[in-house]
């Protein structure tokens, strides 16, 4: 039952479409600062969690719960207390 | 994962659908689906402990060798996963909370709420109520045999009358409190208390 499973997680695109729904860039090109341990690294490298309840956003490195964000009937949900900072390149010319 | 509803080949067509077993919005499933807020922990048993904690002391703490020397109850029951599927039946085996406390040397519970912390920084709040008397038990066996790890094994908390995510995967203390606070699904907008049969899926619901 694979739809239902999410034990192996995806990389941070799978989070993508949700994640473009809220913010008006693409946040998988952006980079951002772990909380937990520092590292710097692409949104896209994160681990997704949290199956259709919401999308976890994981450090690959150390498993801090960087982004969570969930949509409910009432609206979004965005938690990046686990996310130091992000870095985002300007649209190119 | 699948397993086959006991005795359908006897039968030889689908049981009726129990529809008075079955909440609102929901609908019944035959396999277990997995749902992980985070990575499944493998740490060896050897590392294992279950403690009830309070005001950040624990006031009892298990080994898992002692754990599984407490008294044993079985537990036959439906579940309900706020995702929709729901699966009737499922056989469960643990400690109950009310012999955790007996246990632990606590004639009462020690606060009127509960907040379960488990591996991978994952949180829920439960009532004692909905606890106590009964109600829940820390599992450690599923269908007679130990809890997989993808369905929270070594141990979960089972609060079966709730939806599942109360039923927090990989356990490790049960913190008491004096009042209710959300845990790590309800502060993103889940139900504080999560009744499937009042469909109390979201904040607001
Ligand atoms: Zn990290």
């Amino acid at each position: 039952m694979q739809p239902h499973t999410n034990d192996a997680p995806l990389d941070g695109n799978a989070a993508g479409g949700l994640l473009s729904e809220l913010f008006a860039f693409d946040v998988t090109t952006a980079s951002v600062i772990c909380e937990g341990c520092e590292t710097q690294g692409e949104v896209a490298q994160a681990r997704v969690y949290g199956g259709t309840m919401g999308a976890l956003l994981r450090c690959a490195h150390c498993d801090t719960v960087m982004i969570r964000l969930v949509h409910t009937p009432h609206g979004f949900w965005l938690d990046m207390r686990g996310a130091r900072s992000f870095f985002v390149k300007p649209p190119a010319e | 994962m699948a397993q086959p509803p006991i005795s359908r080949g006897f039968r030889g067509r689908k049981p009726p659908v129990q529809s008075d077993r079955i909440p609102p919005g929901q609908h019944l499933v035959h396999d277990f689906p997995v749902l992980s807020a985070g990575p499944t922990p493998h740490a060896p048993l050897s590392e294992w402990s279950f403690s009830l904690d309070q005001g950040g002391k624990a006031l009892k703490e298990w080994s898992w060798e002692e754990f599984n020397a407490l008294p044993q109850t079985r537990l036959k029951t439906d579940i309900h996963c706020v995702t929709t599927w729901s699966k009737l039946d499922t056989q469960w085996r643990g400690v109950s909370i009310d012999d955790l406390l007996k246990a632990a040397g606590l004639a009462e519970p020690p606060g009127d709420f509960t907040m379960a912390h488990c591996d991978g920084d994952y949180t829920t709040n439960v009532p004692v109520d909905d606890l106590a008397g009964g109600k829940g038990m820390v599992a450690t066996h599923f269908e007679g045999e130990p809890l997989a790890p993808e369905h929270g094994g070594p141990a979960r908390l089972l609060v079966p009358h709730l939806y599942f995510w109360k039923s927090a995967k990989w356990i490790r203390t049960l913190e008491f409190l004096d009042s209710d606070e959300p845990g790590f699904w309800e502060q993103l907008g889940y139900h504080i208390y999560g009744d499937p049969w009042q469909e109390q899926r979201y904040a607001g619901d």
